[in-house]
């Protein structure tokens, strides 16, 4: 656990970039530290590994103040990784990543072997990599060795300024989900820098926003989104938040587990007596393994009143279906495409699990802006 | 591939060809002074043959225009060589058969003492043009892929002809082999001399540049006083930088070195006071002051210091002088011994740096070897140097120790090794301050994240980033140094340049190119020998990115 308690940072120029900053960042979690350019949140982070020096107030890091430790042992203790990267172009990628290991007097076997290790973990083939320059990889590469790095002596905690910020955005994309993945196995306290409110939106599983130095609020990413504390938050997050909102649920959490559905061998009369039980307008029609094969509606069962095949319209889950791994954001982006008002929720097979109405998404966003408005 | 015709090799043959055509190849001489009788290529009495020279310098002109870049080049690169090696060698054969009979050329009256073979402007362009040839090849190959070690080997074969020729006196009628096998040991002496001196204040510029390079790039109030210092002692002219030190030098060669001694414990004291005082007392004081006090203790501590330091280099100098007289042979043989054995180890540990155990132990052992071996040598110097009478003159107390007896004096030696180390800071603080300046922040401030310490940043991460702009720094103080130290004989250092003024006096210019040429050679050997440690000490990694 890393506690900010009354943390000022005044420059010796007078600036006071911290402004009495509290903070608790909680264990195994990701804290993001976002506000517009100027907010103290690097100068913040740099204090927790006292790449600056406090000013007043104190960071307790693990239960003891952080100047309690010598600079240079409590910051072997801290992986660190920056938007530039910092590789060391004169190191292989390998002494790159050994530079803690080798601080902290590691021996060599166990070096290679975490190096090997962490290479895998950051999805780049060791025996390929191991011994090339930093030169000779691209800019995604780098910064996939600079977290590899950062995580060389397996600290607890990492603080991470913008690691993303100076690439592409599909890399990008694509490191953030892999560094995701890679934080579930790991769980490590993170301190993450950005200001990019949807790279923290998708990153965090809590968000401090800062201003002129101060928090403003500190919540996690569906509270903030849902109930911005004021009109800088709410700016801040943007128009859209409930869309993006939306996009932090998954359907499997939303859905209605209970769904109308008939089976194909069904007879015609099953399926129009199961519709009017559930009081609904048509349900899913699945195969005898459970698998999404189509829907069918009252109006299909008037037209063909005999047979439940020629009354029902076929779809591929594919199409007519979303995963239930999906954000409710996918969801909503489904029903509007497809003008259906309810879509199935479906398995990586296939098997109907579900059920997601436009309805429900609409309730979830008046609940929110009624929550966001009343806080203002 | 189809290419437009090699320009350079065009202009090549033409050089050498229009050289051999209208200026004399070579001068017959009587003896080191007199004037003597010129002769173009085409001249030479009954011997025709040598006109095949000028249709060989003519042949690169046509395999300029082929299309085909590899054959083109491998032609270029062979016909190079050639014109490199018969522009050497036929006028040596000529020049041997006019000096089977000197007079007939010089007539009866002629004072014939070493009757020598002066090569000329054609002989000089000849080269020119043979180089330029022998480039425009090695150009053409780069282009068509040739690997670099082949282009390496086409590159000096040529020369290596000549040496081997040379050594087996194929070049003795030559004007300025006459001159080295009449001088031959002096020349030795003299070229061991200037060695020396260049060595001993590169050594010494290297530690005092690279501290200042160093302190300039941590304080950037400092910088540009340092900066500006250094460079202002590079426009002093180099014999009027002898002249001022004569004095000076000479007084304090008069003092004893007692209270030299003394003041100088005292300086240091007062400076180490003042430093400290500085550390405590001038970061609260306002920017102007803080500079006025920075500026007070590198006097303070700064003078006493390179007085000492000068102090301590001339002696050690004099005493590595008197324990190896007579012995250089001995001294180079060992010293380059140590460097093939630092060299192998240093290989060897790059190569198993990654491998475990054993291995390590083996080699800090050996290290320790190398080093005290070297340190072996130093110290059985000083002690053989002190069996000598010369090695503190007839001094019986510590009294009457002056501080000439340790070597410092206003003529000789002392004063050209203060001027050359001064000349030598440029280039050595510039290139450090630049090396370090340039290393990336982010770089250090990720070393610094990781928990590195400020030495572990600048062992690990700055200086071996800054490592091949400090190198080219010494390698350009390294050479500068050769050519100024040629004038340190006007104030009785020796060194090459005493060949150098004795021919200006004489105006004999084969005494001149007796100085200068292996001047030449020290200068580019220096150079070749500090680029191989530069390659072999500067990370892959950088390697590129910096000779781009």
């Amino acid at each position: 656990m890393i506690e900010f308690q009354n943390v000022v940072k005044q420059f010796p120029d007078g600036f006071r970039a911290v402004n009495g900053l509290s903070l608790t960042i909680h264990d195994g979690e990701i804290t993001v530290l976002i506000g517009p350019s100027g907010c103290g949140k690097t100068t913040s982070m740099r204090m927790v590994n006292r790449l600056l020096s406090i000013s007043d107030g104190r960071i307790m890091v693990e239960g003891r103040d952080n100047r309690d430790f010598p600079a240079e042992e409590l910051r072997r203790k801290i992986g660190y990784a920056i938007q530039q990267v910092g590789l060391f172009p004169h190191m292989t990628v390998l002494q790159n990543i050994a530079v803690v290991p080798r601080l902290l007097g590691w021996e060599e076997d166990r070096i290679h072997k975490r190096v090997d290790e962490l290479l895998e973990l950051v999805g780049l083939d060791p025996d390929v990599n191991r011994d090339k320059y930093p030169r000779q990889l691209s800019g995604g590469q780098q910064q996939r060795i600079g977290v590899a790095r950062a995580l060389g002596a397996d600290p607890p905690i990492m603080l991470m300024d913008e690691p993303f910020g100076a690439i592409d955005p599909i890399t990008r994309e694509v490191l953030q989900d892999e560094f995701l993945e890679i934080q579930k196995r790991i769980s490590k306290t993170i301190i993450f820098v950005t200001h990019d409110i949807d790279e923290a939106i998708k990153m965090g599983d809590r968000i401090a926003i800062m201003r002129e130095g101060s928090l403003v609020q500190y919540d996690t990413p569906d509270t903030l989104l849902a109930k911005p504390r004021n009109r800088f938050v709410r700016d801040f997050v943007g128009a859209d938040r409930q869309l993006k909102r939306l996009g932090l649920l998954r359907v499997r959490e939303l859905m209605a587990k209970e769904t109308p559905h008939v089976n194909l061998r069904d007879r015609a009369e099953d399926a129009r007596s199961a519709i009017e039980r559930a009081g609904v307008k048509s349900a899913f029609v699945v195969d005898e393994d459970g698998v999404l094969r189509g829907w069918v509606d009252r109006e299909g069962l008037r037209e063909n009143p005999d047979s439940l095949l020629d009354a029902m319209n076929e779809g591929d889950y594919r199409e007519i279906g979303v995963r239930q791994s999906a954000t409710a954001r996918e969801a909503l982006s489904a029903m509007v495409a497809r003008g259906f008002r309810i879509t199935p929720v479906v398995n990586e097979k296939g098997v109907l699990v579900g059920s997601i109405t436009l309805r429900a998404l609409q309730e979830l966003a008046e609940q929110g802006w009624a929550e966001g408005d009343q806080a203002t | 591939m189809s290419a437009i015709p090699n320009r350079i090799a065009i202009l090549g043959s033409a050089v050498a060809a229009l050289g051999f055509f209208f200026l004399p190849i070579i001068s017959l001489k009587p003896n080191r002074l007199a004037s003597g009788v010129s002769f173009n290529l085409l001249q030479i009495q009954g011997d025709y043959r040598y006109i095949l020279l000028f249709a060989l310098a003519l042949v690169p002109l046509m395999v300029a225009f082929r299309k085909d870049v590899t054959t083109r080049g491998w032609l270029l690169v062979a016909l190079g060589n050639l014109l490199l090696l018969l522009t050497l060698v036929l006028p040596a054969i000529a020049g041997r058969n006019l000096l089977a009979d000197p007079t007939r050329y010089l007539g009866a009256n002629a004072l014939i003492r070493n009757p020598r073979v002066l090569p000329t402007g054609g002989l000089a362009l000849g080269l020119v043009g043979g180089y330029m040839t022998l480039f425009a090849g090695l150009r053409d190959l780069e282009r068509s892929g040739v690997q670099r070690w082949i282009r390496g080997i086409a590159a000096w074969i040529g020369v290596l002809f000549i040496v081997i020729l040379l050594l087996a006196g194929s070049f003795n009628v030559y004007s300025i082999m006459v001159e080295f096998h009449n001088n031959g040991a002096a020349l030795e002496q003299k070229f061991i001399e200037h060695l020396m001196f260049v060595v001993v204040s590169l050594v010494v510029g290297f530690v005092v540049g690279v501290g200042l390079g160093l302190w300039a790039s941590r304080d950037e109030r400092i910088a540009p006083i340092i900066l500006y210092a250094v460079g202002i002692i590079q426009t002093i002219p180099s014999l009027a930088l002898f002249g001022v030190l004569l004095v000076p030098l000479a007084r304090l060669g008069d003092m004893h070195f007692t209270p030299v001694a003394v003041f100088f414990l005292v300086a240091v004291a007062i400076a180490v006071v003042v430093g400290l005082g500085y550390r405590f007392v001038a970061a609260r004081l306002p920017g102007r002051a803080q500079t006025a006090a920075l500026i007070v203790t590198a006097l303070v501590a700064g003078v006493p210091l390179t007085l000492f330091t000068g102090i301590f280099v001339s002696f050690v100098y004099k005493a590595a002088n008197i324990g190896f007289s007579g012995d250089f042979r001995g001294l180079v043989s060992g010293l380059l011994w140590l460097a093939a054995v630092g060299i192998a180890l240093w290989v060897l540990r790059r190569w198993l740096v990654h491998r475990k155990g054993a291995f390590r132990t083996f080699l800090r052992w050996a290290y320790m070897a190398a080093y005290t071996g070297a340190l072996a040598v130093l110290v059985l110097l000083l002690v053989r140097a002190a069996e000598t009478d010369q090695f503190l003159g007839s001094v019986q107390s510590l009294g009457a120790l002056t501080v000439r007896n340790l070597g410092v004096s206003g003529i000789g030696v002392a004063p050209a090794l203060v001027a050359l180390t001064l000349y030598s800071l440029l280039p050595l603080v510039r290139n450090t301050y630049a090396g370090l300046e340039n290393v990336d922040n982010a770089i250090i401030d990720s070393g610094r994240g990781m928990g590195m310490t400020p030495a572990e940043i600048f062992f690990q991460v700055e200086l071996p980033l800054a490592f091949p702009v400090i190198m080219a720094g010494v390698r350009n103080a390294a050479v500068a140094l050769v050519g100024i130290g040629t004038v340190a004989t006007v104030i009785g250092a020796g060194g090459l340049g005493d060949f150098v003024i004795q021919g200006i006096v004489n105006t004999s210019i084969d005494q001149i190119l007796l100085g200068a040429i292996p001047a030449i050679g020290l200068a580019m050997a220096l150079d070749a020998l500090l680029r191989f440690v530069e390659g072999l000490l500067t990370s892959p990694g950088i390697r590129h990115a910096q000779n781009a």
